[in-house]
């Protein structure tokens, strides 16, 4: 029995238990099929989120929210591999669609937040350097990989359905190789060496931010924009400038006394605060968009794993704020950061109870089928014994 | 959905009350299960708010009041739970689940 058929089973009419086994396995499978490559943001979103907590000394929640964070990654893996192996060309597929494709460098960035988040809560260097190491093989073949497969693809989409604000998590992904980067101290890699490593992934990742937002600025500002358009990972725009501001701020602090950071010292707080500046600016440009998108063109608010992208962006321009705060030493600047971590932790709290939503009702559904199944078979074998 | 509706599609037979009825019950139940889920997201966003207040006021160690407020946070998103097992559950039985699914 298919789905369409289960919806209009009238009440009173029961399902064989097999047949129902068999619907809720095809149904997992069809969503196991058509998961977001960018749901790793889930991790990214909780991870930044738990690590401003701990900043600000709200332990309890970071604690909590490293548990979850932890439940997410490895059952996100689990599905990420399932999905490669069990639908190998939908997998496939994405990596070469310019709009999913971008999705997969949300693993990188999840797996770098993850390692930042266990070396700050439990000082365990060791695992957050393995998890760099990850990051850093993923990263080299997701970036080459899927800019490889976009170059070379013969038919391309317009700029206009073809780009959208998630393409900025190459940068988000880049960044935070040099954010873990600068917290540990990874083997093979010392003293300048490493400096030099983290300095390039900084500056290439600003680069790479210049090229992509140019040409998302250009798509808003030349081609028709309608309010599904403006999907949320558009606060990316903004989260992207927040984690390079952060990268800046922990290469500063780490690499101060180090060649060749500290001959380019004011070079490296000047573009930071020009980072935290652009990210500033986009904040109420987006908030402006988004009154535009659902209080003007009443665009209903529905969950959609993207929304992480939204919870991202703000956890990650708290962080970035106080770090800035330490680094140019304006305390003032650290009470923006605080409000903006309250402003983090609704919207990571409002995204997880709708994500929480649709299992919860499939659960229910489930059970009150199989329930109701039971017990009309029951009652038949009574009267017919 | 308004009684005369269900008149009109079910009847005035006793199966037809009893069903309209039981159709009626599911829908209050939603819409109570609907404020549930809306009272328990906004007392767990005021356990939030006042545990970041209570311990951001906090010299050094976090106060009796800001582990109070986690548990006004819990006690929010238990409220939600509540409120949409509810709502499902009457969805379920309303037969409305083409429309959530």
């Amino acid at each position: 029995m298919n789905d369409a058929a289960y919806s209009k089973l009238p009440i009173g009419c029961f399902p064989r238990e097999n047949s129902l086994s068999a619907w809720a396995s095809a149904k997992l499978a069809k969503r196991v099929e058509e998961l977001h490559p960018a749901y790793f943001a889930l991790v990214m979103a909780t991870g930044i989120v738990s690590t401003g907590c701990y900043l600000f000394k709200l332990k309890d929640l970071a604690f909590i929210l490293f548990a979850v964070n932890i439940l997410a990654y490895f059952s996100l893996c689990l599905l990420y591999a399932i999905r490669a192996i069990v639908f190998q060309s939908r997998f496939t597929e994405d990596w070469s669609s310019h709009k999913r494709a971008f999705g997969f460098f949300t693993v990188i960035a999840a797996t770098n937040v993850l390692g930042t988040q266990i070396n700050l809560l439990f000082h365990n260097w060791q695992l957050a350097e393995v998890l760099f190491w990850i990051g850093l093989v993923l990263w080299l073949v997701t970036t080459y990989g899927i800019f490889v497969l976009l170059i070379v693809k013969k038919d391309k989409p317009s700029i206009e359905t073809g780009i959208n604000g998630g393409w900025l998590v190459s940068v988000v992904a880049t960044e935070s190789i040099c954010v873990l980067g600068c917290q540990i101290n990874p083997h093979f890699l010392t003293g300048d060496v490493l400096a030099l490593f983290n300095l390039s992934f900084w500056l290439f990742g600003g680069m790479l931010y210049i090229w992509l937002i140019s040409l998302i600025v250009y798509r808003y500002m030349f081609f028709s924009f309608e309010p599904t358009d403006l999907i949320p990972p558009y606060w990316i725009n903004m989260g992207a400038m927040a984690i390079t501001t952060l990268a800046g701020c922990e290469l500063g602090k780490t690499f101060e006394a180090v060649e060749p950071v500290c001959q380019i010292m004011p070079f490296v707080k000047g573009l930071t605060t020009m980072y935290w500046a652009t990210a500033s600016w986009w904040i109420p440009m987006l908030f402006a968009l988004g009154v535009w998108r659902h209080g003007v063109k009443r665009l209903k608010f529905s969950y959609d794993p993207l929304y992480w992208g939204l919870v991202f962006p703000l956890g990650m321009y708290s962080v970035c704020t106080l770090k800035l705060s330490i680094l140019l030493n304006i305390p003032v600047l650290s009470n923006l950061a605080r409000v903006f971590i309250v402003i983090g932790l609704i919207a990571w709290l409002v995204t997880f109870l709708s994500m929480a939503k649709r299992p919860l009702f499939a659960c229910l559904f489930f059970v009150s089928t199989a329930w109701r199944s039971s017990q009309h078979q029951y009652n038949q074998k009574k009267e017919n014994p | 959905m308004v009684a005369s509706d269900f008149n009109a599609n079910y009847g005035n037979s006793v199966a037809g009350e009893k069903l309209a009825d039981e159709q009626l019950d599911s829908v209050k139940s939603m819409q109570a299960g609907k404020r549930l889920i809306i009272t328990g997201c906004a007392v767990a966003v005021l356990g939030i708010i006042l545990y970041c207040y209570f311990s951001f006021s906090a010299a050094f160690e976090v106060p009796a009041a800001a582990r109070e407020s986690l548990l006004l946070v819990g006690a929010g998103v238990v409220l939600w739970f509540w409120g949409a097992i509810k709502y499902f559950m009457a969805a379920i039985c309303a037969d409305a689940r083409e429309e959530l699914f």
